[in-house]
């Protein structure tokens, strides 16, 4: 049952956030008996309250505190992120992927580039593929262990059917983390489309649902919800003893800790460390070495919507049935290091709007296309994205939120390789949908900024040294005993996959280590 | 009032804008609202409802918009509504890199794009809840494709 700690009860370990990192370390510290205070900056929503509104679920899920974007990056909204319990598991579409094994080696595969400040995982892959598997066994993913795959939906079949008439190898459905069947005590999939909307069947994984209530079960964790964490407090010595947040009522609270771990998704958790400066960190914490929130990446994505010769229906079922891996390798005779998954994906009226005016603009042809939506068919790329230093998060200057915070300024600019790779993969996912048949193809634009990022990371990366990274390779920030990332902070390099199943997997692996470290009374 | 939109064989009246819930704007400027709107998103089975309720989501926020208000200005002074399709369509495509434009459109855009019955127009399913999802009803019902050989995963 959820109990409720002391405010002075420096025995918890305080988690901060409760998406795929944070309400994963939460559960699994609590499952071994070791016990959790999650302080998640967005409200408790439940099930019942989900509905298959876009428009109002977005307005419900997402994180509306300012942020400013600069470079390549939206101006006014340059990430899209989720404040809930639950964070962006709540949101996120379930492709439930592995990295693969040359990519840990991220510096040895590709070299030394001219944009892009690369280091190997400082992680065995052998060790990554075993949490893995644990990581595939709490979420259930259709196609993993004993989840049957999903049937294709409509969108999904054209784009198989491109890619293997232009010769490439049939491809199964994708490894999702969602019910094909039930498990887990929670539903089979109802194929209702509304994947981003939060899951009003929790046929999705998300930790709302799945890793909170569970934790609670435990007797050994409390979730605090609408509690914005504004400061981490250093002692002299370099360890952390406590939290400092904004309640749900406004009131300042300190909270002890025995340790600290922080999953506020990139932007938030590199924040938080520079907004935690002390006597000891006068730059922030783990920022000794100027080191905190460089290396931002995101995925080099891009879209494409195309008119097929028939129904295509592609609201009908999973958002993101497919993903083709025929150029997630690595070869530079196409022009860019690494690679990109094709990945199907739905739209609503709205969204296909976004595609469409860029090309047609407005008037009869815009509208001629627009009530051909049901024909339409959709796909997007997510390759790999390089780290670099000048790409990064940082305190605003004069800028304060609500909380009286430094806003986060989001520097991103998209290096050559992604801008090649880009090219490259819009141009492929066309031609993909040419070969049956597609009448007319709408991308991605390469004007203006190139939009708002869902999948951020790298700003607290993890190394095999401190001149190297934020992190060590268990996620503990050097020079802070006691202070641990626990999201895609973490992130050497991105990959070609989508990070969540990557996330869950650092963050049983790093509840193991820190049960390890209390058992050795190193913490 | 009735106004003419050339070979768009769409009524706008003015009993489609004194249902419109807005004082603060002339009928006049509402009329043009409806206009622009109407050719930037000309569908012609579209209940007019849609229309009405995007220039009254619309007109709520452009009267505190400068924008908004100063290109709808311009657009009477050039007695706009009283224009052919042709002279409109012009004019719209003269300005279509506008701020104004912009604003115009996306508002537009936002309101009849989310609406329900241009949902059922273009055959997009809207809320799946009511009905318990594609599971049963049509998810992977595709059947023009070209045989590739094995898409029957």
């Amino acid at each position: 049952m959820p109990r409720t700690y002391d405010l002075n009860d420096d025995a918890v370990v305080v988690v901060i956030g409760s998406g795929a990192g944070g309400g994963t370390l939460s559960n699994e510290l609590a499952r071994k008996g070791i016990d959790v205070v999650c302080l998640e900056a967005g409200p408790r929503t439940e099930l019942g309250e989900f509905r298959n509104d876009e428009p109002y679920m977005n307005a419900k899920l997402t994180w509306r505190d300012p942020r400013e974007g600069s470079g390549d990056a939206s101006r006014n909204n340059p990430t899209f992120v989720c404040k809930t319990v639950g964070g962006t598991t709540v949101h996120w579409t379930a492709l439930a992927l592995r990295m693969k094994e040359q990519e840990t080696r991220a510096l040895t595969t590709y070299g030394s580039m001219p944009e892009a400040d690369l280091i190997d995982w400082p992680i065995a892959f052998d060790e990554l593929s075993h949490y893995y598997g644990l990581a595939e066994a709490k979420l259930g993913v259709a196609g993993t262990h004993d989840m049957p795959r999903f049937d294709g939906s409509n969108n999904y079949h054209v784009l198989n059917a491109g890619a293997m008439k232009l010769g490439f190898p049939h491809t199964p459905t994708a490894n999702l983390a969602i019910n094909s069947v039930p498990y887990d005590g929670r539903a089979a999939c109802r194929q209702s489309g509304f994947c981003r909307s939060g899951c009003i069947y929790s046929a999705k994984w998300s930790t709302l649902y799945t890793e909170i209530p569970k934790a609670e079960a435990t007797g050994h964790f409390e979730l605090r919800p609408d509690a914005m964490v504004l400061k981490i407090d250093q002692r002299e010595d370099g360890r952390v003893t406590g939290v400092v947040y904004q309640d749900e009522s406004g009131n300042i609270v300190h909270q002890a800790a025995r340790a600290v771990a922080v999953a506020g998704n990139a932007v938030e958790t590199a924040r938080l460390l520079l907004n935690s400066a002390s006597q000891r960190s006068p730059d922030g914490l783990g920022n000794q070495n100027g080191l905190v929130g460089r290396y931002y990446m995101r995925h080099v994505f891009g879209f494409v919507a195309a008119r097929m010769p028939g129904q295509v229906n592609m609201f009908k079922g999973i958002v993101q049935m497919g993903s083709l891996e025929h150029q997630a390798h690595h070869d530079p005779g196409r022009g860019f290091a690494s690679g990109y998954h094709i990945e199907t994906v739905s739209m609503s009226p709205s969204g296909l709007t976004r595609l469409l005016v860029p090309h047609e603009g407005w008037g009869e042809d815009f509208a001629e296309a627009m009530e051909d939506y049901r024909n339409f068919a959709a796909a997007m790329m997510c390759g790999e994205d390089f780290p670099e230093a000048t790409n990064r998060v940082t305190l605003h200057d004069s800028r304060i939120d609500r909380y009286g915070l430094p806003i986060p300024k989001v520097h991103y600019v998209r290096s050559e390789n992604s801008w090649a790779m880009a090219e490259h993969g819009l141009s492929h996912i066309e031609d993909i949908f040419d070969a049956v048949g597609a009448t007319k193809t709408y991308r991605t634009p390469r004007t203006g900024s190139i939009g708002t990022a869902t999948h951020n990371l790298g700003t607290a990366r993890m190394a095999s040294s401190e001149e190297q990274g934020v992190c060590d390779p268990w996620g503990n920030v050097y020079g802070v005993p006691n202070l641990y990332v626990s999201d895609g902070s973490l992130f050497p390099t991105s990959m070609t996959a989508n990070p969540t199943l990557t996330i869950v997997a650092l963050a049983i692996r790093q509840a193991d280590h820190i049960e390890q470290q209390m058992t050795a009374r190193v913490l | 009032m009735t106004i003419a939109l050339g070979g768009l064989q769409i009524a706008c009246t003015k009993k489609d804008v004194d249902i419109i819930e807005s004082a603060e704007l002339s009928d006049n400027r509402l009329l043009t609202i409806t206009a622009v709107m109407r050719r930037l998103l000309p569908h012609e089975d579209l209940d007019p409802a849609v229309y009405r309720d995007a220039v009254t989501a619309f007109s709520q926020t452009a009267m505190n918009n400068e924008t908004a208000m100063a290109g709808l200005a311009k657009l009477e002074s050039r007695s706009f509504l009283d224009l052919p399709a042709s002279e409109q369509l012009a004019i719209l495509a003269e300005i279509e890199n506008t701020p104004f434009f912009n604003t115009v459109r996306a508002a537009a855009i936002r309101s009849v794009y989310g609406d329900e019955r241009t949902w059922e127009m273009l055959g997009y399913g809207g809320d799946a809840s009511r009905f318990g999802g594609y599971v049963d009803r049509g998810f992977n019902d595709i059947d023009w494709l070209p045989d590739v050989g094995r898409g029957t995963d």
